[in-house]
């Protein structure tokens, strides 16, 4: 394109002096002095807008990309089946691992209603994601309760527990915040104040994604998109 | 969702109403955008209580009234307590705190949302499944009350 515009160009030399209108090759010559250094610079912004997503590591993510990726923090929790769960039994899926708990009447379902909505909408390639709640409230949370909370939102969802100490530790490793509140005056007794960040897992065990309570449920089907092995 | 105009204060609610508080004809709260979340129950720790679980409804206010006036409570047959409840975004962490009230100035909307303000149904005697529809009645600082029908979704 670039080249043409400049043969464009020497061409047009010769008919400057003899110009004859009907001559279409002339008259596009003519025009050529300023379409030459226009296509050169348009080219030029081509290549770099094509360029630049080439270049660059990771793919354009609209939800909180994690830059660098690294490895995430393994743990060993006990779902809500009773089952022993190691993260890296889920390896060639990816996860998500939200931290909430079922008497948690707004942030929690919310999220969890949303994470249900990306599944379905993401199709067949959802069979490769798994989606886990990580219980910030041992002391009131059972396996069987789990069970029941998570199910309410998908059947494929998890619910994961175990002895505080060791939920602790996985807190601690993924920089979640979680504090129990007493409430004064109110009957729910005691409140959590939690992260609310779901964080993403990809096939290849690297923490990719950590997802901000409220994005949109497009913006994270559009990221998961990126990460499901094809 | 359709809106669910009410005018408050009937003449025979007025009778009830401190004279000081003038209603004029004007005066109403209106309600929009009622919905609940679903929610399951669930087996309750120790052995006292059967299932329960716990809900939140989200609704618009709008005071179109000249005179300020404040959502004070609510109740529900479907859940033994109901508060007011706001949920503070702090960077991640998210902190949720029961409100005594929520004050409706004349001309203002309050809009409740998810992460935001709500109105926490606690130990819930029902499920709240999608489709349903869950009865709620919203007291007003001034002594008016609404009954409202909420969808569950």
């Amino acid at each position: 394109m670039i080249a043409n515009a400049i043969a464009g160009h020497s061409r047009s030399y010769g008919t400057m002096t003899t110009t004859r209108p009907t001559d279409a090759l002339a008259d596009r010559a003519r025009f050529s002095w300023v379409k030459a250094p226009m296509a050169a610079l348009t080219g030029g912004v081509l290549l770099i807008l094509l360029a630049v997503p080439c270049l660059a590591a990771e793919p354009p993510f609209q939800t909180g990309a994690l830059d660098p990726p690294g490895p995430a923090p393994e743990f060993t929790l006990r779902s809500d089946t009773g089952k022993t769960v190691r993260l890296r039994d889920w390896r060639g899926n990816v996860v998500l691992l939200y931290f909430g708990y079922p008497s948690c009447p707004d942030v929690c379902p919310t999220t969890l209603s949303d994470l249900a909505a990306v599944k379905k909408q993401l199709g067949p390639p959802a069979e490769r994601l798994r989606v886990a709640l990580v219980t910030v409230d041992p002391e009131r949370d059972t396996a069987t309760r789990l069970h029941t909370y998570v199910r309410a939102f998908d059947p494929t969802f998890v619910g994961l527990t175990e002895r505080k100490a060791t939920l602790a530790a996985v807190w601690k490793a993924y920089g979640v915040y979680v504090q129990s509140h007493r409430v004064p005056g109110s009957a729910d007794g005691y409140v959590v104040d939690h992260s609310a960040t779901t964080f993403v897992i990809d096939a290849e065990g690297q923490l990719r994604l950590a997802i901000s309570f409220g994005t949109p449920v497009a913006d994270i089907r559009y990221d998961l998109q990126l990460l499901l092995p094809r | 969702m359709r809106t669910l105009c009410v005018l408050l204060l009937c003449g025979v609610a007025a009778l009830f109403v401190d004279p000081s508080v003038s209603y004029g004809a004007d005066s109403s709260i209106q309600v929009a955008d009622a919905w609940a979340r679903q929610a399951p129950m669930m087996p309750a720790m120790g052995h006292m209580h059967g299932d329960t679980g716990t809900g939140a409804v989200y609704v618009t206010l709008r005071n179109t009234g000249a005179v300020p006036d404040a959502l004070v409570g609510a109740a529900s047959e479907a859940a033994e307590v109901v508060e007011l409840h706001e949920t503070i975004r702090d960077g991640e962490v998210m902190r949720m705190r029961p409100v005594a009230k929520l004050p409706l100035p004349a001309g203002a909307t309050l809009a409740m949302q998810p992460g935001a303000l709500h109105i926490m149904l606690i130990h819930l005697k029902r499920p709240l499944h999608p489709g349903d529809t869950v009865p709620l009645t919203l007291t007003f600082e001034h002594g008016a009350t609404l009954t409202l029908q909420v969808p569950v979704r």
